[in-house]
């Protein structure tokens, strides 16, 4: 998918992917080194290490780290926080996963899809258990006060995201046909901008300046950044080949209150809005394919993923200029680069 | 900058053409025309009861600023999400702030204390909130004015446990008085060590440039002589372990003396060994020294 020309023209420094592979790497060791071992191995332990080994992007605990290291923290100082960060990120994927009925995470079957609906949503569980272990050990890290600190901001992470989840979730059980763009800018907030990029800023700057950092500006760089990150995701859902690794068109299917059907809904015509309600109707089956190719078509008919592309743009215009408004002060760093360069990565990932 | 204006800026003719990049080429030939607008489609609003269906205008539909509810006119989407996103952030900044507020309180209230996860939020939210409404009733005013109180005593006492908690953090990572907690009569340089259940103290002289933890667990009674202490080992078997390690008696000191003596160069790690009585080599206790990097 190509972007807007003002993005084209500032492609992603290397460092981003470096970064990502490096960073990734280290945490993915050290969650593999937290996940336990022993029985009950078939119905627990081996589907817990599952999500965690399939590999993912790791752009949460990269952000995490990078931000604590831009601050002047040592890595490993941040790598539990990043740990628990992406722990907890892969039990909410399970439990998306049963929510949303997807088939593929990752490019392979999903949990629940290989074990069941009930032994996936206890592997979710487990893995969100096991997202405190790293907290714990943060203690002895960064010391008792700065562990609470964080603590506290997972707390309020996990508020948010729960708050975000159950709006999307409720605008799809409703069936609503009525909502802003300003109403999904709020899910994606809460849903996920709050666990993608705002945790993992602000546990980040706590890590790296001992508690003394002003957080509320990075509320609005990771909702900018992460609002972008969500809208591109949406987007490609709509047009990517395998290496998206999600089902193509799969958010139509599940009537998912993207940017684009809300558009789509708003500006449909009478009949056309009662055709949509009929195909999205829960108590109905599934959409079938030549349903989502017409809801597909409406979309291009009216423009929607023009209109989507181009907030998703205004965005990461706003990310540029709060991460300029936090980070100039700072050294200029690899870290650095690598958080500024993650708002035009988000346009050029697959 | 509408078209005429753009024509006429792009042309230095008196007069503008509709195409003006060619001007100069069309100019002996051809007559310039002044450009205009193209006339409306329409020049009154439809209020034909067939527009209710718009089917019937698709395209005039999906062209419609319309197409994001809350678009200002003429705006763009790239616009749009500039000013939707700080729309909605600075509005849930706000949200977030009240929140807190009310879970500070609340927190407060439950615990007598305070100390709530949002008690530092509420003072600024309510430094920020601006003046009171001046027509408001005493019993508000008063209502209002405990609430503040009330938040600057909640602040107060975060403030205070946040220094409690630092002096226990101080108190647990510093090496000498953590052994002192663990057993060991600190100085600075050198202390005076005995196990809890012991009869002897020991003096700890330390030569060493790095942070360092030392706990000396004693149980039970001497034989005779001093102890002795074998190497210190890490858990790591690729690390060297401590040797320099010794109980000796200075004639300057009223109790024996336990020297350590660590390398610059010592891996950081902890290195724990037993101790055993003098004359009949029974364990007695062990020793670790925790180097801190």
């Amino acid at each position: 998918m190509s972007g807007s020309p003002a993005f084209e023209a500032c492609r992603t420094p290397s460092v981003v992917r470096e970064t990502l592979a490096e960073y990734g790497a280290l945490t993915r060791a050290a969650i593999l080194a937290h996940l336990p071992t022993g029985e009950p191995r078939k119905y627990l332990y081996d589907p817990l290490a599952d999500y965690p080994q399939r590999g993912g992007k790791m752009m949460r605990s990269s952000l995490c780290i990078a931000t604590a290291r831009a601050f002047g923290a040592r890595l490993e100082d941040a790598l539990p926080s990043a740990v628990a960060i992406e722990l907890l990120h892969n039990a909410l994927l399970v439990h998306d996963d049963i929510q949303d009925g997807s088939e593929q995470r990752r490019g392979r079957p999903t949990l629940h899809a290989l074990h069941g609906v009930p032994l996936a949503l206890n592997t979710g569980d487990a893995l969100g258990l096991l997202s405190l272990r790293p907290l714990v050990e943060n203690i002895d890290r960064v010391g008792t006060r700065v562990a609470l600190r964080i603590l506290e901001e997972t707390e309020r992470m996990a508020w948010e995201s729960a708050e975000g989840q159950a709006m999307e979730l409720g605008w799809r059980r409703d069936n609503r046909s009525d909502l802003s763009d300003a109403d999904y800018l709020v899910m994606v907030l809460k849903k996920t901008c709050w666990l993608a990029t705002i945790h993992p800023c602000r546990v980040g700057a706590l890590i790296g300046t001992r508690g003394r950092a002003e957080l509320e500006p990075f509320i609005r760089f990771g909702f900018f950044l992460g609002a972008a990150f969500q809208i591109q995701d949406d987007l490609l859902n709509l047009v990517a080949d395998d290496r998206y690794g999600k089902e193509l068109n799969g958010d139509l299917v599940e009537g998912k209150r993207t940017l684009m059907l809300n558009h789509v809904l708003r500006l449909a015509s009478p009949r056309e809005q009662q055709r949509l309600a009929r195909i999205y109707d829960p108590a109905s089956a599934a959409p079938k394919a030549s349903q989502v190719a017409w809801v597909r078509g409406l979309m291009d008919r009216y423009g929607s993923v023009e209109h989507a592309r181009g907030i998703a743009h205004g965005l990461a215009g706003a990310a540029l200029h709060e991460y300029a408004g936090i980070h100039d002060a700072l050294p200029d760093t690899r870290d650095k680069q690598f958080i500024r360069g993650l708002v035009t990565w988000v346009f050029e990932r697959t | 900058m509408n078209l005429e204006e753009h024509a006429v800026a792009a042309t230095p003719q008196p007069v503008a053409t509709d195409t003006p990049a060619e001007a100069p080429a069309a100019a002996p030939t051809a007559a310039p025309s002044r450009r205009r607008r193209p006339e409306p489609l329409r020049t009154a609003p439809l209020r034909h009861a067939a527009t209710l269906l718009r089917d019937a205008a698709p395209a005039a539909a999906a062209a419609a600023p319309a197409a994001g509810a809350g678009a200002a006119a003429g705006e763009g989407p790239v616009a749009l999400g500039v000013r939707l996103g700080y729309q909605v952030i600075e509005e849930q900044i706000l949200l977030g702030q009240k929140l807190a507020q009310r879970l500070g309180r609340k927190a407060a209230r439950a615990v007598g204390v305070g100390g709530g996860a949002g008690a530092g939020q509420a003072a600024e939210a309510q430094a920020a909130g601006g003046g009171e409404p001046a027509a408001r009733s005493d019993a508000a005013t008063a209502t209002g004015e405990a609430g503040e109180l009330l938040d600057r005593v909640v602040h107060l006492y975060k403030d205070m446990g946040a220094l409690c908690v630092d002096a226990v953090e101080a108190l647990a990572r510093n090496p000498v008085l953590r052994a002192g907690v663990a057993r060991l009569t600190p100085t600075p340089t050198s202390g005076v060590a005995g196990g809890a259940n012991s009869s002897h103290r020991y003096a700890l002289d330390i030569r060493c440039s790095r942070r360092t933890q030392v706990t000396l667990d004693l149980r039970g009674h001497s034989a005779g002589g001093l102890p002795r202490v074998h190497a210190l080992h890490a858990a790591d078997p690729t690390l060297p372990p401590l040797t320099d390690v010794r109980f000796t008696i200075d004639p300057a000191q009223p109790e024996p003396v336990l020297q350590l003596v660590i390398a610059d160069d010592q891996p950081a790690a902890t290195y724990t060994g037993v101790v055993v009585d003098g004359s009949s080599n029974e364990p007695r206790g062990t020793l670790s020294i925790r180097v801190l990097p």
